[in-house]
């Protein structure tokens, strides 16, 4: 990409998330709350303690995974709407694999991982075989196979098997299945003498530490090397921007398009397993509707412009409004409610934004008249 | 009109035209593709609005704001593309906006259609007004379009194209009744780029070229030739130039071929043909008379009923295309930007978008970025793809016809048996007709088979060595093209001299 054509991506977003606080904003003062101390609650809320700097990384992960599984299909050009039933397979694999399965500590995460991954991949893959197959919109097969995945989950949940009754959770994964740092050292007695002394890594160490965001950075260096590099991506990217044309030069779309699917499918997948094994408490806990991880993902793939590193800006910008949110209502009392809105307000700015580029062009135009006019 | 301009964004499109015409009078508007005639009629049209200039309509100073103003105006304009609702009746379609009303909203239809008749027989166009215009004709719903314009009071006629989707017995009617209306003092404006045509039916001429009005002339006072010279501003040779062909042996054989179309209805019935190494062999016909599922069968986009393809006395017929392109046929397909090109990729991109998994272009599954450019800007060299170095700028920067050669570059470096080209020069301008021709003419003399596919008449006369007729799903005659007539073909591409 050249600085012209970075600088044109770049500048409605910018422009979107300023323009989001900025009616936010608004709204905050219609309502009685003071905009400038909420944001900067909002901002202290983000970086004024190691803690919730590291609580913004730890709480990106699901964000950055779901946000790159959307780019993904949808530079292939498929609209992955089903990130938050792949998820929640990813959730309920890894549970499964990390409760019944007993291995040593490495190799028994990398079996999580890979099994739960390749679930949540082919529940992928069935809405882009049924897209393939029959001609059926990958939108409406994956927003029925969300709820199919949401009432396999809770079947599953329900199992005597599983189930703790007490806790009304699941059993948890074993320790070997876990992606946490550290969690089993803050608890011994040496761990505790070296908290003591050192406040900020006791301080980061509360908070649930995992390495789930390095696997998050690991995929979407591969995703950049598979979309930019590899015949397969170009492939995928052809695909993307005109099918007909990658079937036209004996391309296997139908394949590439399944293909494609799967690989969404599994990332989204590995957003529920980084969560499930990263997150105290290590369980499946009773959901009562949807988390949204899904949805999350399909605004954080549009501020990101469907760029995979994009995707983890993006995700950690939503992960630290969010988290800054929390502290904003506790310290002034302004309802964490407000990021929706200005949420909402940022889409609606991105959405807008060939607005912005034909105002460019009118105010252009009219400066050139202007000239005409001088001329004569 | 004078002193015209108009630009879009950067780009200058029309830089101070001047164009007058008289009444009573046909005018053709010459120009290559691009040239600005279009854009010049939408602004007399009001569908754009020009930068400076002044429009003068007998002799009175007009702005013309939109569409609506010019009909005020007594301005009508029959695009390219017909603006028809296929479910209605010729009769509500030329009402249409402009309804005779009863009173009350209710429409009139009686004294509609006989109002509309008699428009139609006034003009020497007859036209059933209870027809449903999908069962219509391309020609008889030019017409309709043209009496929707009469209709709401026209006096001047702007024709975008007008001939492009006629056959040559249509276009000789529709020359007709143009005669007919400038006589009865309507004043038509064409828009063209077809030189016999402005030969046969204008008076006068403008030519347009890069924006800029060149000259206007008394047609008859100019031959075809120069017209062209103007047009393109430089000396233009007609009729290729090309030895006689040298047929090998069978490439590409066609046996009994039935395909049926998307619901189901017979297209290509029984069609049977070969092709030869160092020969074109042209398929013309009237578009929609089979020869879209006939090449899609034979590029296995659409299944086969029955019959066969072979190539290289190999069997491929609902195989798959990877097969196809292995096989050895490579096709320039008719909508480029449709299913020829990438267009956000670049050029390089483009061109290897077929050859892109082979060395060095690829390795171990990873691309090869500085070979597949090298290549392409070799490519890019030997087609004269401007502009020059243009292979990593994206395709959808080039031009029509540059973009189209990025397409033959492509198709052609894959060194196939047998290469099918589909309206090869549609929307290209004469320079590019010619050197499209020219690589046609110069695959066959290397001794690939060539397959030309093409609606325009001249194009397959000029260019084919054996000419296969296709009307309704058969093939009507297959001719010399050496000992044919365009009358013969005519004849044969509506269904008359059949043996």
């Amino acid at each position: 990409m050249n600085k012209r054509d970075f600088h044109k991506k770049f500048i409605p977003i910018a422009l979107a998330l300023v323009g989001g606080f900025f009616v936010g904003g608004i709204f905050l003062a219609i309502c009685g709350y003071n905009p400038i101390s909420s944001y900067t609650a909002m901002i202290e809320g983000i970086f004024s303690r190691p803690k919730y700097i590291a609580q913004v990384i730890i709480k990106s992960t699901p964000l950055i995974l779901t946000g790159l599984s959307v780019a993904f299909a949808f530079k292939c050009g498929l609209f992955n709407i089903g990130a938050e039933g792949q998820y929640m397979i990813g959730v309920m694999t890894a549970t499964l694999v990390g409760t019944k399965l007993s291995l040593p500590p490495v190799v028994h995460f990398v079996v999580l991982l890979l099994l739960a991954a390749a679930a949540a991949g082919v529940w992928g893959a069935i809405a882009g075989l049924l897209k393939v197959r029959l001609g059926i919109n990958e939108v409406v097969t994956s927003i029925m196979l969300n709820w199919i995945a949401f009432y396999l989950y809770r079947y599953i949940f329900a199992m005597p098997w599983l189930h703790v009754k007490e806790l009304d959770a699941s059993l948890a994964i074993q320790e070997t299945g876990r992606s946490t740092i550290l969690q089993g050292f803050k608890n011994t007695a040496e761990g505790r003498a070296i908290m003591a002394n050192n406040s900020a890594l006791s301080d980061i160490l509360k908070t649930d530490l995992n390495f789930g965001i390095f696997v998050a950075i690991l995929v979407i260096i591969f995703i950049s090397y598979l979309l930019n590099t590899t015949t397969k991506g170009f492939e995928f990217r052809a695909m993307g921007i005109n099918q007909e044309a990658s079937r036209f030069v004996g391309m296997n779309v139908s394949w590439n398009m399944t293909l494609a699917m799967f690989i969404a499918g599994a990332i989204a997948g590995l957003a529920g397993i980084l969560q499930v094994t990263g997150i105290y408490p290590y369980r499946m806990t009773n959901l009562a509707g949807f988390e949204g991880y899904g949805n999350e993902g399909i605004y954080i793939a549009l501020v990101a412009n469907c760029s995979p590193i994009g995707c983890l800006f993006s995700g950690l910008f939503f992960s630290a409004i969010k988290c800054g949110s929390t502290t904003m209502q506790s310290k002034v009392g302004t309802p964490s409610e407000i990021i929706k809105i200005i949420t909402g307000l940022i889409i609606f700015f991105i959405a807008i934004s060939f607005a912005y580029k034909l105002l460019i062009a009118k105010m252009k135009q009219r400066k050139e008249s202007r000239c005409k006019g001088d001329d004569k | 009109m004078v002193g015209i301009q108009k630009s879009f964004g950067r780009h200058h499109v029309l830089k101070n035209i001047d164009f007058s015409v008289e009444k009573g009078t046909i005018h053709a508007l010459l120009g290559e593709n691009g040239a600005g005639k279009s854009t010049l009629m939408n602004i007399l049209y009001g569908l754009h609005k020009q930068d400076s200039g002044d429009i003068f309509i007998n002799g009175e100073l007009v702005e013309i704001k939109s569409p609506k103003v010019a009909i005020e105006h007594k301005i009508g304009m029959v695009h390219q593309h017909f603006m028809l609702v296929p479910t209605f009746t010729v009769a509500q379609n030329i009402m249409l906006g402009s309804e005779l009303t009863k009173g009350l909203g209710i429409v009139d239809f009686k004294k509609a259609n006989r109002e509309i008749s008699r428009l139609s027989e006034e003009y020497g166009q007859t036209v059933n007004t209870k027809k449903k215009i999908e069962d219509m004709a391309v020609g008889m719903q030019q017409r309709v379009e043209i009496l929707k314009a009469l209709y709401r009071g026209a006096e001047t006629l702007i024709l975008d194209e007008p001939t492009a989707v006629l056959t040559p017995q249509e276009i000789k009617k529709f020359i007709e009744n143009m005669r007919n209306l400038a006589r009865s003092g309507k004043t038509i404006i064409m828009i063209t780029h077809k030189l016999n045509e402005v030969k046969q039916m204008c008076d006068y001429c403008t030519v347009i070229r890069r924006g800029e009005n060149v000259v206007t002339v008394h047609v008859d006072d100019y031959s075809e030739q120069q017209l062209a010279s103007m047009m393109v501003g430089k000396e233009l040779t007609f009729g290729i130039e090309k030895k006689p062909a040298n047929p090998k042996e069978i490439k590409l054989e066609v046996q009994n071929l039935l395909v049926s179309d998307d619901r189901g209805v017979k297209r290509v019935d029984g069609v049977s043909f070969e092709v030869r190494a160092g020969e074109i062999l042209g398929i013309a016909g009237v578009d929609e008379n089979g020869q879209q599922e006939l090449v899609e069968a034979i590029t296995c986009l659409r299944k086969v009923t029955s019959g066969r393809i072979k190539i290289n006395g190999k069997e491929i017929q609902n195989t798959s295309i990877a097969n196809v392109i292995k096989s050895g046929i490579a096709t320039i397909p008719e909508d480029r930007q449709k299913s020829g090109l990438v267009m956000t990729f670049s050029v390089a991109e483009n061109i290897l978008l077929k050859g892109y998994k082979g060395r060095p272009f690829s390795k171990y599954g990873r691309m090869n970025k500085s070979e597949i450019n090298k290549f392409a800007s070799r490519l890019t060299q030997k087609f004269d793809v401007r502009p020059k170095d243009c292979a990593e700028l994206p395709v959808k920067k080039l031009s029509g016809g540059n973009q189209q050669k990025v397409v033959i570059a492509r198709e052609t470096s894959t060194d196939p048996d047998l290469l099918i080209a589909i309206q090869p020069t549609r929307g290209l301008d004469v320079g590019a007709i010619g050197y499209v021709h020219k690589i046609l003419i110069e695959q066959r003399d290397k001794g690939k088979a060539v397959l030309l596919i093409s609606l325009e008449l001249d194009e397959i006369m000029d260019v084919a060595d054996r000419i296969a007729v296709i009307y309704n799903g058969k093939i009507a005659a297959i001719v010399d093209a050496a000992k044919t007539s365009e009358a013969e073909i005519g004849m044969l591409m509506t269904g008359g001299g059949k043996k």
